[in-house]
Order: structure tokens, then C-alpha cells, then sequence
């Protein structure tokens, strides 16, 4: 058999073997890091003195490693290997699918020494810098060219479900790539976005949701569409209802992403819109389950010796309550008791370990013995499996939703004298700790779980028992593409494609367009001062280190918020901020209007030891700040940047920036020696850092 | 009551183009799918997994 009899009668079956072992390599990966990461919380020394394994630098890792490693693997892996048999086609090139494999990878490994290190644009699920996000773009561009090359060769007209929604992956993951980290860089790994901040919150949100949306739901539903009926030998349960399905979903999706800024200085039109479409989300998501579900319709009884129809009947009814609490959470005062606190953690992983790591074990647990010509070594372990992970999965949900709804009543509970209950943020703190014991339990029965798969698959892949070969393309007499029949519009690539494109960028010009003139928002009565370089440079620091992961920088209009910490904030205050760091997550206070509250000594021993000031501070020490030097060689740079980006520096700002900025740290460590530091701290981060806090909440005044 | 509604919106005109295209695509994709295209097309495009190739196919 020479190369041409393989690629025209052959599938590719190596490329997704490829991609199915490396996603079992990056999901242990992503778990370990969650694990660390979530006893972190409970047992704060466990990042052993180390700034590389602290937790504002170790949950970017795990959330990168989950994401775009662990399910973006099994996703590239499990539509290569559906799309070739709906269309019945080997796949464009096997040399495009092995530079998207090596290209990924690369992607992941650049992700997992930079991330540590402490580079990032301080975007959540976006963090990674300028060089990795081209890197990114390439590596998306040479898939989509696989895909569509793909489309394009096909010999079954009309595309099947699944395929559509791999279409509306691949095209809308890029705009959301490329819109959410245009940036200017200042240093080969450093640099600024163009948006900033409501613009920037906005714009990353309506990425952030999306990427959600675009890369852990409509692939994975497109997944569902073809591997459900596969493992059950049934089709859809309703065809009609997927198309609906299809089309309602990625209309509305990309609408939703203010729900993640409620509350916040957005303006109220975008907040009220991206509430009304979360709460329309309910009726497709729920179309997509139910569909899924009544697949299995008349099929119930065998459930119980079919582990892998487990692992789908569980991933579809976590589908399901994801998508039903996510709109609840939407609605405007369900956000405003439980945004910021763990209760979004718990509904995140109730997707991500439900959803799609049920899908992603399913998938695989169907697909290896398929690949590897042979059988499962054991259905008994994957029955454990299923089990250790569903106990594992309930006890991290039901953990997180009772701490957050119990921290988040905790921070609103209001006396009779109008005060607040709890005013001390760390009574909400420890309250919550052995629930985050639990959160740790749960995922490491989840890991268990997972360690008894891999056993399970090593073993099967040993048990193969020829040399693997790749599977014969079935049926290859029709060419039903080229009849000249005419066909309805899913015979149509490129018309289907720009359809789907045109529904998602419908809801991204309307939501974007108006805040692209920020100053429609602003107060003319207010200017914003921009930050110096000494405390712009301690901002870099702050992104650096995660710190917007813990500490959100947004007070909302509620009362207890704005007893807690001052009144609530506006536009004028972060117009300026590249990038905005509002947070969405309090595991300590909100600092948005920190500056001049406390002295530059309570800052100083607070970062080198937060249980100085508060005994039970879970907070980990950054003693690293006072070894380290500031590089002022990269300030000038810095401030001009972010003076073409529109911030209000002057020339001589800029030219002056490193004598200014060595200048503040002098006066600021003056200060400090004259309280008694003895150590010479003039040129150390801490300064910097130290500088930043203090700014915070006095630009943007009226 | 519109009135009321749109009061707190800016540009208004974007919020009723964006319902209006939404509610043009659902209710096109409805009738589309329930009243133009026949069961029968359905059920070929539902078998496709199961008729065309793959592992487990009825070849």
C-alpha cells in the first residue's frame, strides 16, 4: 500500500491517538496544580517560601492547564477524529494536523515556564503574553486551515451537527484571541493592552465568557452530538431540535459576557442586556440536554453495566445544571450575593469537572480500545472511576456554593444601628476554611479517579493486539458532494460558515461599538491623574504577582459594600488601566480605595508578613518584594507605550520617568527607615509596590 | 412602556437591530427546520454518525 492508497483510502487515526494520550498527560497536570493551589487556601505556607508556586502565579497555570491543555487537547483530538468519519475524508494534511500537535504543545510548555515566572497580561483566562498569544494565533490558523481544507475535500454533502458547531469553535475562538489581546509590547515578554479599563473589563469579559461559550461548550456539544449516538448506536434523540439548538446558542452566547461585571461601573444598558440574554441561554442549553438525554430514551436499563454511558449521563446533566445556574447567577441580586466569592468557583468546576471532564473520560474510554484495536482492560476500574469522580465532583460543588453563599451573607449581614455585622473581612475568611478543606477532598477523590483511568488505558494500549494500523474510510464510492443534486444550506461550507460568523458578531458590534468612545461615559467635571512611574511600575508588580486574583478592585453601589469600603466605584477611576483589574473573586478584601487608609510600615510588614498585622491571615508572605530590585531600565519605555495607548503623560513624564521614579522610592524608603527598617530597601520592589497601594483609589476624584 | 423600558439604554437603535436580528434567525431557523426541510432529510442527517463509516457503523 504506497502514501496515496493511505491518504485517499485512510483515516488519520495516528494524529488522534497523539492528541488522546497527550490530553491524559495535561489533565494530570492541570488537577495537581488545582490541587496545590486550592490547599494553598486552606494551609497558606504550602507555597514553601516560593514566589514561582504562589497562588496568584499557580491559578493562572491551573486554569491555562485545564482549559486550553487538558480540554483543548481532547477537543482537537476528538474533532479530528468525528469530522473525518462525518465527512468521510481523510483529513486535509497530515503535516498541518502534526504542526497543530507539536505547535499546541509548544503553546502549553511556553505557558507553563512563563506563567511561574510571573509573565502576564493580568487577564483572566488570558493571560499569556504577546509572543505566546502569536504563537497561538499561528497554531489556531494552521487548524482551521486542516479543518476547512478538510471541509472542502469531503465526500458526504451534507454537514452533520457536530460539524457546525466545530465551525462555530474555530471561528469565533479567533475573533475572541485576537480582539481580547491586541497589545503593545514594551520588552520581548512584557506588554500593555489597548483597552483599558471599563473598555478592558468589557472586552475581556466578553472573551472570558466566550471562552467558555466557544472552547468548553460548543465543541464539546458538538462532541456530544457525534459521540452520543456513536456509544449508543442511536441517533440524536431530535434532529430539528439540534439545529434550533445550534442557532438560538451561538446567537445569544456571545451577548452574555457583562453578566460577569453586575454591579460594576459599566454602564447600566450593557449590564441590563447581558442579563436578559444569560437568562435566554436557559431555553437552548436546556434544548442541548434534553436532546442528549432523550437519546439514551428506551436504552435506560443498560445504564447500569455501561460505565462509559455513566460518565455521558452525568456530563449531560452537569451540562444542564451549569446552565441553569449560570443565568440564575446572572440575574442582578443573585450576583450581588454571590459574585466575588466561591460560589462561582463551585459553578465553574461543576462545568469544567462535570461537563467536560466527564465528556473528555467518556470520549476516551470509547475512543482508545477503538484506536488501538483492542478492548478496555477493565470496565470495573472505569466504574470506579465514574464513581470517584462523581463524589469527588459533589463534594467541591457543594462546598464552594455553601462557602460562597455563607461568605457572601456574612459580608451583607447589617445590623439594627446599620452597621456592619462582620466588619473585620477576616471573620468571613476563616469561616470558610474547612470548607476549603472539603474543596481539596473532593479533588483529590477526583484525582484518584483519574489515576485508576490512565492505569486502565496504559494497560489497554499494552493489550493492542496487532500493529496499529489506521481505519479504511468506509463507503468510498460516494461522492455525493460532487451529484450535482442540489442541496439545502448544510451542504454548503463556506455560506454555513459565514452564517454562523455573522450570528456571533452581531451581539459583539452592538455591546463593543458604543464603548469604543469611552468618553461618552465619563464625567467632563473629573480628570484622572495616570499613575506615576514609581507606582505604575508597582502596578506591574501587583499584575505580576496575581494579586487580582484574590483582591478585586471594584466596590459595587450596595450598602454593605460601600460600609465596607467607601463609595462605590466609576468609570473615571480606572479610564486609565492597562489592564483594568476589577478581579472577580474576593478571597481578601476589595483594595479598590486601599491608598492612605494605612501607613507605608503597616504595607511594608503586611507583604513580608500578613500575619503580622492580622494572626490569621491566609494571605502568603512576598518577601521576595524586599530582595528584589527595581528595573527601572524598562520605565521610560513603559510610560511611553502607555502614552501612545491615550494615557496623559507628557514628554517630560516620560524622558524624566526613571529619575522620578527612583525619586519617590527615595522618599518612601526614607519614611520607612525613619520607622525603624534597618534593611536598604531604596531600590527593591517593595518600594514600588508600596507606591501603587497607596494610589489606589485617589485617581479619578472629583 | 417602550419608553420606560429603553430609558436607560444609550443607543437604543443597536439594543432593536441586535432583537430584531435574534428574533429574525430564531424564527427563521424555526420555520426552517419544522416547516421547509422533510422528515425524511432528518432522519439521513441524524444517521450520519451511525450509516457512513467509523468503527461501529452499520457500513
Amino acid at each position: 500500500m504506497n502514501n496515496n492508497d493511505i491518504k485517499t483510502n485512510y483515516y488519520d487515526d495516528d494524529i488522534v491517538r497523539k492528541f488522546a494520550m497527550i490530553t491524559l498527560v495535561w489533565a494530570g497536570v492541570a488537577f495537581l496544580v488545582g490541587l496545590i493551589a486550592a490547599l494553598q487556601l486552606a494551609f497558606w505556607p504550602l507555597n514553601g517560601g516560593l514566589e514561582w508556586i504562589t497562588f496568584g502565579r499557580l491559578r493562572p497555570l491551573h486554569t491555562n492547564a485545564a482549559i486550553f491543555a487538558f480540554a483543548g487537547n481532547a477537543i482537537f483530538g476528538g474533532m479530528y477524529h468525528s469530522t473525518q468519519r462525518l465527512l468521510r475524508t481523510r483529513l486535509f494534511s497530515d503535516t498541518l494536523s502534526r504542526i497543530h500537535f507539536w505547535g499546541w504543545q509548544l503553546v502549553i510548555l511556553c505557558a507553563a515556564i512563563s506563567l511561574p515566572l510571573g509573565f502576564t497580561q493580568g487577564k483572566e483566562y488570558a493571560e499569556l503574553e504577546w509572543p505566546i498569544d502569536i504563537l497561538i494565533t499561528l497554531v489556531w490558523v494552521v487548524f482551521a486551515i486542516n479543518f476547512f481544507g478538510t471541509l472542502y475535500k469531503r465526500r458526504e454533502k451534507h454537514m452533520y451537527v457536530a460539524i457546525w458547531f466545530y465551525i462555530a469553535t474555530i471561528l469565533t475562538v479567533a475573533v475572541l484571541h485576537i480582539v481580547n489581546s491586541i497589545a503593545i509590547p514594551f520588552s520581548f515578554m512584557k506588554s500593555y493592552t489597548v483597552w483599558a479599563g471599563m473598555q478592558d473589563a468589557l472586552v475581556q469579559w466578553w472573551y472570558g465568557h466566550n471562552a467558555v461559550a466557544f472552547f468548553l461548550t460548543t465543541p464539546f456539544l458538538g462532541l456530544m452530538y457525534y459521540y452520543v449516538p456513536k456509544i449508543l448506536n442511536a441517533p440524536i434523540y431530535s434532529y430539528r431540535l439540534s439545529i434550533i439548538h445550534f442557532w438560538a446558542l451561538v446567537f445569544i452566547y456571545i451577548w452574555a459576557g457583562p453578566h460577569h461585571l453586575l454591579y460594576t461601573s459599566l454602564p447600566d444598558w450593557l449590564q441590563t442586556l447581558g442579563m436578559v440574554f444569560s437568562v435566554m441561554l436557559w431555553a437552548p442549553s436546556w434544548g442541548g440536554m434534553i436532546n442528549g438525554l432523550l437519546t439514551f430514551k428506551g436504552r435506560w436499563h443498560l445504564v447500569r453495566s455501561e460505565p462509559v454511558w455513566k460518565f455521558l449521563i452525568a456530563a449531560l446533566t452537569f451540562y444542564g445544571m451549569a446552565t441553569f445556574e449560570g443565568p440564575l447567577l446572572s440575574i442582578k441580586s443573585v450576583s450581588a450575593l454571590g459574585h466575588y466569592t466561591d460560589w462561582i468557583v463551585g459553578h465553574v468546576h461543576g462545568g469544567a469537572l462535570g461537563w467536560n471532564g466527564f465528556m473528555i473520560f467518556a470520549m476516551l474510554y470509547y475512543l482508545v480500545p477503538k484506536l488501538w484495536n483492542t478492548e478496555l482492560y477493565s470496565k470495573k476500574l472505569a466504574e470506579q472511576h465514574f464513581w470517584l469522580g462523581l463524589v469527588g465532583i459533589i463534594l467541591y460543588y457543594v462546598s464552594m456554593v455553601v462557602a460562597g453563599v455563607t461568605q457572601g451573607l456574612m459580608w451583607k449581614a447589617v445590623d439594627s444601628n446599620g452597621l456592619l455585622v462582620y466588619p473585620e473581612f477576616i471573620e468571613t475568611v476563616v469561616r470558610i476554611i474547612p470548607l476549603y478543606w472539603i474543596r481539596a477532598l473532593g479533588g483529590l477523590l477526583y484525582i484518584i479517579g483519574f489515576v485508576l483511568m490512565v492505569y486502565n488505558i496504559v494497560k489497554t494500549v499494552k493489550s493492542k493486539k496487532a500493529p496499529l494500523t489506521d481505519t479504511a474510510i468506509a463507503n468510498l464510492v460516494n461522492e455525493n458532494v460532487k451529484d450535482n443534486q442540489p442541496r439545502l444550506l448544510e451542504g454548503y461550507a463556506t455560506v454555513f460558515s459565514v452564517l454562523a460568523l455573522l450570528a456571533v458578531l452581531v451581539g459583539t458590534v452592538i455591546e463593543i461599538y458604543p464603548t469604543l468612545n469611552v468618553h461618552r461615559y465619563v464625567n467632563p467635571e473629573i480628570t484622572t491623574q495616570p499613575f506615576s512611574a514609581l507606582e505604575q511600575e508597582g502596578r506591574d508588580l501587583y499584575v505580576r504577582e496575581g494579586c487580582y486574583l484574590c483582591h478585586s478592585q471594584q466596590i459595587r453601589p450596595l450598602v454593605d459594600e460601600k460600609l465596607r469600603y467607601g463609595d462605590p466605584s466609576t468609570i473615571e477611576e480606572s479610564i486609565y488601566d492597562h489592564p483594568y483589574q476589577w478581579g472577580s473573586k474576593r478571597t481578601g478584601p476589595d483594595l479598590a480605595r486601599l491608598g492612605k487608609k494605612y501607613p507605608d510600615m503597616w504595607h511594608y510588614r503586611h507583604m513580608l508578613d500578613p500575619r503580622e498585622i492580622q494572626p490569621k491571615s491566609i494571605m502568603p508572605a512576598y518577601d521576595w518584594l524586599a530582595k528584589k530590585n527595581i528595573d527601572y531600565s524598562q520605565i521610560k519605555k513603559k510610560l511611553n507605550v502607555l502614552k501612545n495607548l491615550g494615557v496623559p503623560y507628557t514628554d517630560e513624564q516620560v524622558q524624566n520617568a526613571d529619575v522620578d521614579a527612583e525619586a519617590q522610592a527615595k522618599v518612601i524608603s526614607e519614611g520607612l527607615k525613619q520607622k525603624g527598617v534597618a534593611e536598604k530597601i531604596e531600590n527593591k520592589e517593595i518600594i514600588a509596590m508600596i507606591a501603587y497601594l497607596q494610589a489606589l483609589g485617589q485617581k479619578g476624584k472629583k | 412602556m417602550f419608553k420606560q423600558a429603553f430609558m436607560n439604554f444609550s443607543d437604543s437603535h443597536l439594543i432593536v437591530l441586535g432583537f430584531i436580528l435574534f428574533m429574525g434567525t430564531f424564527l427563521g431557523a424555526l420555520i426552517w427546520t419544522l416547516f421547509v426541510q422533510n422528515k425524511l432529510f432528518y432522519k439521513q442527517m441524524s444517521e450520519i454518525p451511525l450509516n457512513k463509516g467509523g468503527e461501529n457503523g452499520k457500513q
